[in-house]
């Protein structure tokens, strides 16, 4: 897990601008082990280092392979290296390290993007072909790790793991649209390619893009090297679920790989309980150890349910005191993330990566358990509703789906005609609309068009049944964009490493050949976890009520005064933007309690911040 | 980079140039990331199982004729409306048609017509029916569809003229040229030997055997060679194979004129590539004339009227030879010249290689694609 940035230029007799250093410097704390660059004719790596695997120098990057056809800069891990490793062929001179960037660095230079197709991983890399003259950014399968790039105003390509290290200077505009602005208000992210900035691109999950200078022209072209897959559905139950068992020792027992301490989040919950028992098992020469975040409030302690798990497992385990953050929270999560990211829950995961990072520098979590095996509460509200609903007659179907769009966009918000549109959504689920439109009434004086993310995911997905087809538009949205960055920028901004085995590419692909009765049934979610480990864990694992991650996140907020929070945003230049009756309206309904309002505003107190932090200009 | 979600709406998933490339097209936008589905409104769906192969998703509707117009629009409509598409492009005057009509019932999608032939001229508005069907397509281009796309300068140029649009652009026909080269290379070599070629001058037509095809003129160029000195390959097959039959029997080419059916790209290929020349006849030349772009593409030289699409791509004895169009003697002229001229098939067919990897290739054809879509997302208002 490091940082990496670089450029391509165009010219390359124009001066070195300073850039190099500077994005070295923003990007210090995603790898305080190491530094290095490369710069070979136009093109320059840059990395920096957390030392995870092979902690000799000899590892340090950016890598050249032993040709030296391919140099690598490489953030992540390629936890299946070793077997790669013993089914390629060693080059010249034999393996120079014992770590995962040079077997990544040697595949690349025989088989270029195909050296893909096996591998394992969470990564984000940059390699430069020198005899092609070409460089490649590639971001794994799912997207959990960052990569954003962007054009300079002298047409030189810049990229980085973080948006701050693009904008260490002037050469990158900073730009915006109100589409943008009104993305991240309904959803609190903006979706890949698009970030904040209208200038910077994010490269999305499983998509390597080519970059190379052509007559004076520098070219990009997007490759998509994974995409979620659509098998045939498996017929035999008890072989699938067997696969996906082997495939799920598998995910645990190559992310122990470390030669750093490791230890896993504990919260006693299903997920986490189960990655928590594999890895004891793998492990078996010497203990886990677990750690579990406990607040203050009662109410959010997960700390008993916790300790009955390790206990069970025999792992050695740490409660973690977790105390609420300083009370500027939204500019603290803004300096952190750089980009326009609304996920309140980034709070408390900071505060707990830092007080993990003072025992471990890998941590293995169960994130990602409620995304593949179905576990959302709201899966099952729409799957409800769009049960009752599937059965209208064609000709109902028709005129609904007619009415539905016919219906114009002004009249969302809170009135009795907005309610009837609402209802008309709930109405027409054939395609489960209504899962993806959440329309909160606007906040913008004018709002642009905008392609709604989720609405084209579940178009995209609509081969799928109604189950998969939700679980499908959360992979490609709210995991990379909210859950990874999450993750990503939490962990990397005190120098941990979250390693998530539910979140393997394998795991999901087998899932989409489920029928989704085997993920789901009438006692509860995830069915194949509580098949597979009933037995080896706790019974309160599966019976407690599920908490989900919910710290106290709303005591949090509503320790700043609503008062203190709307002159906050009002004082910010992107008031110039809001409308600011509505605003107004949403702070009061906030300050009254009423439900999802308090994450409403904190959507617009984190745009207020990042406005405040980049400047940017409005584009129309 | 947008990951754009298209639907592209084609009257049938007939075995023709358009559809091909429409298969290569939407394979690479696929292999890009951008959400590409198929809609044909009808049969014949010969090319169902290459697009499924390709992992495109098709819509069939199976609504033919005049009758279904009103359900194929509905149909349509349908489509689009679920799909959430961003796009839907049409290929050819009746899905444009189908898809401008549907505007008013799925009006979020942008719009592109893709047109593909230079016929206007050739099938003349000239009763009151046809009049009033130009009129319509024409209006509904202007009105209904954002986007304006020509497969060559010619069908783009005719198109402005004839329909009154104001700006039409050119994206070329592209192709996946090593994939080409790669299956040429593979039975190049035995090519000659399995068909009995032994050295003869041997000239390759791939064509629908139609009218518009313009054989005779090959025929004819033939027999003013000499059925001794060459031996022609006229691949495809249609409406008018007997009548050709009797034309090459009663000229005395029963031997040198060969009809060799329709057989799979896989195999036509090396027999292309193995030939001394390609030549397509057509009278009116073509919209865009893919098989000049292939057999180019593996360094066989071309002959073809200097028309419409061949124009972008064939320089006259640079990377081609053009020929006056509906002369066998000009023909017979240019094959007489290839065979006769040492070194100038090979010195045509380097430079016609050159040309077609530079700009025909399928991922410059795609970037091309790419720029037209961002550009008129940008002009909607999609940032």
């Amino acid at each position: 897990m490091c940082g990496i940035f670089g450029e391509l230029r165009l010219d390359v007799s124009a001066p070195a601008e300073p850039f190099s250093s500077r994005a070295d410097t923003s990007l210090a704390h995603r790898g305080p082990d190491g530094r290095g660059t490369v710069r070979s004719g136009p093109c320059l790596l840059g990395h920096r280092r957390l030392a995870i695997l092979d902690l000799d120098p000899r590892a340090a990057q950016p890598m050249w392979s032993a040709d030296r056809r391919v140099a690598l800069a490489f953030n992540g891990e390629l936890y299946n290296y070793l077997e790669i490793k013993a089914r390629a062929q060693a080059p010249d001179g034999g393996w120079r390290t014992t770590g995962d960037t040079e077997v990544l660095a040697e595949e690349w230079a025989r088989k270029g993007v195909s050296a893909l197709s096996g591998a394992v991983g969470m990564f984000a890399f940059a390699v430069w072909e020198e005899r092609r003259q070409r460089l490649w950014l590639v971001r794994d399968r799912l997207g959990k790790k960052p990569l954003y790039w962007a054009m300079t105003r002298r047409g030189t390509l810049r990229f980085a793991s973080e948006l701050p290290a693009l904008l260490v200077d002037d050469e990158v505009a900073r730009e915006t649209t109100l589409d943008r602005l009104g993305e991240f208000l309904q959803y609190g992210f903006v979706a890949a390619p698009r970030c904040g900035l209208s200038t910077v691109q994010v490269v999305p999950q499983g998509c390597a893009l080519e970059a190379w200078v052509d007559d004076g022209v520098l070219r990009t072209r997007v490759h998509r090297y994974w995409a979620l897959p659509s098998p045939p559905p498996a017929s035999n139950r008890e072989a699938w679920l067997e696969q996906f068992r082997a495939t799920l020792a598998d995910a645990v027992r190559i992310r122990l790989r470390s030669d750093v301490p490791l230890g896993a989040f504990l919260s006693g919950g299903v997920d986490s309980s189960v990655v928590s028992l594999l890895a004891g098992r793998a492990l078996s020469a010497t203990p886990l150890r677990t750690y579990t975040a406990d607040f203050d409030d009662p109410r959010y302690s997960e700390g008993a349910f916790a300790r009955e798990v390790a206990q069970h497992l025999g792992s050695v385990h740490t409660e973690l005191r977790v105390a609420p953050p300083p009370e500027s929270l939204a500019a603290a999560v803004v300096e952190v993330w750089g980009d326009l990211h609304g996920d309140p829950s980034a709070i408390p995961t900071l505060a707990i990566t830092r007080e993990m990072r003072k025992h471990v520098t890998v941590a293995l979590s169960g994130d990602g358990g409620d995304e593949l095996l179905g576990g959302y509460a709201r899966y099952q509200v729409a799957l409800a509703a769009h049960e009752r609903y599937r059965r209208l007659p064609g000709a109902v179907d028709a005129v609904l789906a007619t009415a539905q769009q016919t219906v114009p966009t002004w009249l969302r918000g809170t009135s009795r005609l907005a309610r009837a549109r609402r209802r008309l959504e709930v109405a027409y689920p054939s395609e489960l609309r209504a899962y993806a439109t959440r329309r909160w009434p606007p906040v913008l004086r004018a709002e642009a068009p905008w392609r709604d993310p989720l609405e084209l995911s579940l178009a995209r997905h609509s081969h799928r049944p109604p189950l998969l087809q939700m679980m499908a538009c959360d992979i490609e949205n709210y995991l990379p964009e909210d859950n990874f960055v999450k993750v990503d920028r939490a962990s990397m901004a005190v120098g941990l490493e979250v390693r998530s085995p539910l979140l393997d590419h394998r795991l999901f692909e087998l899932v989409m050949a489920a029928r989704p009765d085997w993920l789901l049934d009438e006692r509860g979610s995830k069915r194949p976890l509580r098949e597979l480990f009933s037995a080896s864990l706790p019974s309160s694992v599966f019976t407690r009520k599920k908490m989900g991650f919910a710290p106290p996140i709303a005591e949090w907020l509503s320790s700043v005064p609503p008062e203190l929070t709307l002159e906050r945003i009002e004082s910010s230049a992107i008031a110039e933007v809001l409308d600011r009756r509505e605003l107004r309206r949403q702070v009061r309904l906030y300050a009254r309690g009423v439900h999802g309002f308090a994450g409403r505003v904190w959507y617009m107190l984190i745009a207020a911040e990042w406005w405040n932090r980049w400047k940017p200009t409005l584009r129309p | 980079m947008t990951r754009w979600r298209i639907l592209q709406v084609v009257p049938s998933l007939n075995r023709a140039g358009a559809e091909y490339s429409l298969l290569f097209a939407a394979a690479e936008l696929s292999a890009r990331g951008h959400d590409v589905e198929i809609c044909s409104l009808h049969e014949p769906d010969d090319l169902l199982g290459d697009f499924e192969a390709a992992g495109l998703k098709v819509h069939r509707l199976g609504l033919p004729g005049l009758v279904n117009g009103p359900r194929r629009v509905a149909a349509l409509a349908r489509v689009i409306h679920l799909g959430v598409f961003d796009f839907v492009r049409s290929l050819m005057a009746e899905a444009s048609m189908t898809s401008a009509l549907t505007r008013p019932l799925a009006r979020r999608p942008i719009r592109v017509a893709s047109y593909h032939h230079v016929d206007f001229d050739v099938y003349p508005a000239n009763n009151p029916q046809r009049r009033a069907r130009r009129a319509a397509y024409g209006a509904l281009m202007r009105t209904a569809v954002q986007g304006h796309v020509g497969i060559s300068t010619a069908v783009a140029r005719h198109h402005e003229r004839h329909l009154g649009l104001r700006h039409v652009d050119v994206i070329w026909n592209g192709f996946p040229v090593a994939e080409l080269q790669r299956q040429a290379d593979a039975g190049k070599a035995d090519a000659r030997a399995r068909l009995g070629l032994g050295n003869a001058f041997t000239v390759v037509c791939p064509a629908r055997l139609a009218s518009d095809k313009g054989h005779e003129y090959l025929i004819q160029a033939a027999a003013e060679l000499g059925s001794a000195k060459v031996v022609v390959l006229l691949y495809g097959a249609g409406p008018r194979e007997q009548e050709l039959k009797r034309l090459a029997e009663g000229l005395g080419l029963g031997r040198a004129v060969r009809f060799m059916g329709t057989v799979p790209q896989s195999e036509l290929m090396p027999v292309i590539a193995a030939a001394d020349a390609l030549a397509l006849p057509s009278p009116h030349g073509e919209g865009f004339g893919r098989v000049l772009a292939e057999a180019m593409a593996v360094g066989t030289p071309v002959v073809t009227p200097g028309l419409a699409g061949a124009l972008d791509f064939v320089e006259h004895d640079r990377s081609g030879l053009l020929v006056q169009p509906r002369s066998s003697s000009g023909i017979a002229e240019a094959l007489g010249r290839l065979e006769a001229t040492p070194g100038l098939k090979e010195r045509l067919g380097r430079e016609a290689r050159r040309r077609i990897e530079q700009d025909f290739d399928i991922r410059v054809c795609a970037d091309r694609w790419e720029a037209l879509f961002d550009r008129l997302a940008f002009e909607r208002g999609w940032r």
